[in-house]
């Protein structure tokens, strides 16, 4: 009997566990280590963040879930490996800290056969002074990466919306929050529903609004632009971002690195080196992402961290790491089976894998401060090869050391953003805008990388009903339910 | 070299330019390209694009210098003022914009070198303008819907040719929803025929009619949603999202069937 650790229950360790289970039945054991009790549908969170969904309508408990899947399930986080054991421990085993089911602060090791590290991003508010403490929010601005941060979002906006009410004016600043921020579409998101709910609470008059980014253009949400089919033609995310701005009188910045944040201030650095300074009373600043700080050591206890992580903490997998400048970037960087090129029972998905490099263009200041988005590996690609990675894990078990690794380069896989506005069934507004490939194949596709032909068609009724029904869906397969399977990634 | 310009109805004025990311001779040879072609038609100012070369290359003409500027950006703007605008893609149309009135830019030199500068006024327009072309736009996608409107009429193919042919992405299941529109869409006409007849058998048989084409809707609205969910799994990616049109199309259709019966029995009904 085989045992798979799962480390991490989000979108892609979700994913990989559930399908596991259910391709190795009762012969095999999963095991999944999450630090959290609940389930998060994570694209939800924005209409948490502005009160439209309590955060108990975008989670579920996890225990009977996995108890239903067969699932050993320890509510603990991750602290370090030991891919070829210990002095005395054979096997190789993760050692995990519990964070609940009353055994919080007690250590454990756990043996695999296979681990599949999904741990997702740490938050990291530290790279910013006054963004936060390391992985916890600060005091100044808010956020919506968690659904405890959404849930307290909303009640900030609620408390400028009530000062608007009363006649003072507010400043709301959305965007990122550091130059090497990633996730600019959830920022996005939440910029056009807070003007919504702004301007549903009569008090739009009241508020600026500015958007503040890394990106190179408006528009460009770390992939180097998306695009989307209007009446019949292909638009530029760019040029579509630009007018949506215009018209909901949003202003905007790009090429931004938020350098300090201060209360009711931050101060910037643009990639032309300049500085200055942005007031606010409302920011919403999304932090940067890094890895969860998972500790490696080799038989004989020395650290072994760096073979095995990237200096970002993600973990290294079948990528070209050594691709170098822009010029010689390659969609055959990227990786296709997500296993440790050290250790071959371990493979990364989801966010914790190392990406070879970013997807838009490089860019930096004069100063040397690199002001670029870095590659989104969020939603739809994370469940993908959430999914392979688990087939791949399957099969090495049920077939043997020699069996074919299933692959998804998201060099191959296109994306598509249903991007919302407002949730109102009637009010609401939203774009799906369409990217394939995600990472630009430069060889297949000269000059922009991508088949700007490619869309899935026009989204035919109101791209925000699509939200709603992708939420109920993802909700409805994460949990199991009849006929989960059904449901794509 | 000198190379045609871009002219309308040529739909590659839609394509989006990539980014230069090779500062060589082939770099050279795009320049020297716009360089003549904007010579030989007395331009100010032109973009690869403009031209047919799909990268992020535009040139402007400083007093008796050209002067390229590789994968420009506009990272901030202030201001906004209107001022008429032309274009060589649409011959004979001139429209007034609205543009930023400062912007600040990123551009990078022949050699590759980031470049900074703040801008504005003609200068600032200008680049605004020719930044367009890189991202598959001209200035119709700047102006009001009403301006937009009116063009698109003067135009004698209209702004949008339409590019349909070239979307490699044709579903099928269309086809199936067309089906059942039809079926549906007769039967709302036959709600009409009461109003004119008071004929018995004749209303029978239009109530036998709304009957069976009700009943028909049913196995092709499954019918639609079965195949739709197998056509949507074919694709790698973005299968979710077509799930989701699917079954708001589905449930659209249900609706729609729900009211129609109600009616038929209702109204039709002898």
């Amino acid at each position: 009997m085989a045992r798979v650790v799962i480390l991490g229950g989000g979108v892609s360790g979700h994913t990989a566990a559930t399908f596991a289970a259910k391709w190795l039945g009762n012969s095999h054991e999963v095991v999944v280590v999450t630090p959290n009790a609940k389930w998060n549908w994570i694209p939800s969170n924005i209409w948490v963040g502005v009160g439209q969904m309590s955060k108990e309508e975008v989670t579920f408990d996890l225990d009977p879930v996995y108890k239903k899947a067969g699932i050993t399930y320890k509510q603990a986080k991750a602290v370090s490996l030991n891919p070829e054991g210990s002095a005395n421990e054979t096997q190789p085993f993760v050692t995990i800290e519990y964070t609940g089911q009353g055994k919080e602060g007690e250590s454990e090791e756990v043996t695999y056969d296979y681990v599949i590290n999904a741990t997702g991003p740490k938050l990291n508010f530290g790279a910013t002074p006054g963004l936060g403490e390391g992985s916890q929010l600060g005091e100044h601005t808010v956020s919506v990466c968690t659904a405890d941060h959404a849930e307290h979002a909303s009640h900030k906006l609620q408390e400028s919306i009530e000062k608007m009410k009363k006649g003072e004016r507010q400043k709301f600043l959305i965007g990122t929050g550091h130059g090497m921020c990633t996730c600019q579409g959830a920022a996005f998101e939440y910029i056009f529903n807070v003007e919504h709910e702004i301007k549903k609470a009569g008090v739009r008059d009241m508020a600026d609004m500015k958007w503040i980014s890394n990106e190179s253009f408006l528009g460009d949400f770390g992939m180097g632009g998306l695009h989307m089919k209007v009446g019949g033609y292909v638009v530029s995310s760019k040029i579509f971002s630009e007018s949506l701005y215009a018209e909901r009188g949003v202003d905007w910045m790009v090429g931004a690195h938020v350098s300090k944040v201060e209360a009711g201030s931050i101060d910037y650095e643009l990639l032309d080196g300049s500085t200055g300074t942005e007031n606010f009373d409302f920011a919403m600043l999304i932090p940067p992402f890094a890895g969860v700080g998972l500790k490696a050591y080799g038989k004989d206890g020395a650290d072994i961290t760096a073979t095995i992580f990237a200096p970002n903490g993600f973990m290294k997998v079948d990528a070209n790491y050594a691709a170098g400048t822009y010029e010689n970037w390659k969609a055959s960087d990227w990786p296709r089976t997500y296993q440790n090129p050290s250790y071959s029972n371990m493979f990364a998905c989801g966010i914790a894998f190392a990406p070879p490099h970013i997807i838009s263009k490089p860019m930096s200041s004069p100063n040397g401060t690199p002001i670029n988005p870095t590659p989104p590996r969020t939603g739809m690609p994370s469940g993908i090869i959430g999914k392979a990675v688990a087939h791949s894990v399957c099969d090495l078990i049920t077939k043997g050391e020699g069996a074919h690794l299933h692959e998804a380069s998201m060099a191959e896989m296109g994306a598509a953003c249903v991007a919302s506005a407002g949730k109102g069934l009637t009010t609401g507004t939203a774009a799906a805008m369409t990217v394939f490939p995600v990472v630009p194949d430069f060889e297949k596709y000269p000059g922009t990388g991508r088949d700007t032909d490619y869309t899935f068609g026009e989204i035919g009724l109101a791209g925000h009903w699509i939200k709603h029904i992708l939420h109920h869906l993802f909700m409805y397969k994460a949990q199991l339910k009849p006929g989960w399977t059904l449901v794509p990634e | 070299m000198v190379l045609e310009l871009l002219k309308y109805p040529d739909e590659r004025i839609r394509l989006i330019s990539g980014n230069i990311r090779f500062f060589d001779a082939s770099l050279q040879n795009i320049i020297t390209d716009i360089v003549d072609t904007m010579k030989a038609n007395e331009l100010e100012a032109l973009s690869a694009m403009q031209i047919g070369i799909q990268y992020a290359v535009v040139v402007i003409k400083h007093g008796e210098a050209y002067k390229p500027y590789i994968n420009l950006r506009i990272m901030g703007k202030s201001g906004e003022i209107i001022e008429t605008e032309r274009t060589p893609y649409y011959e004979n149309i001139s429209v007034d914009v609205p543009r930023h009135d400062k912007i600040k830019i990123f551009y990078e030199n022949e050699k590759g070198e980031a470049q900074y500068a703040d801008l504005e006024g003609a200068f600032s327009r200008v680049i605004q303008h020719q930044l367009d072309y890189n991202y598959g736009s001209t200035f119709v996608d700047r102006i009001d819907k009403e301006t937009k409107r009116r063009i698109d009429e003067h135009l004698p193919e209209g702004l949008v040719s339409s590019s349909n042919s070239s979307c490699p992405t044709i579903f099928y299941r269309d086809y199936i929803k067309r089906a059942y529109k039809y079926v549906m869409l007769a039967v709302w006409f036959s709600f009409l025929l009461p109003f004119f007849t008071e004929d018995a058998t004749l209303l029978a048989n239009l109530f036998l009619f709304d009957k069976i084409a009700l009943a028909l809707v049913v196995p092709i609205v499954i019918a639609y949603a079965v195949y739709a969910y197998y056509e949507s799994v074919q694709y790698k990616q973005c299968t979710s999202c077509q799930l989701g049109n699917v079954m708001g199309t589905v449930a659209y259709a249900v609706v729609q069937w729900l009211i129609l019966t109600v009616v038929t029995f209702l109204w039709v009904s002898p």
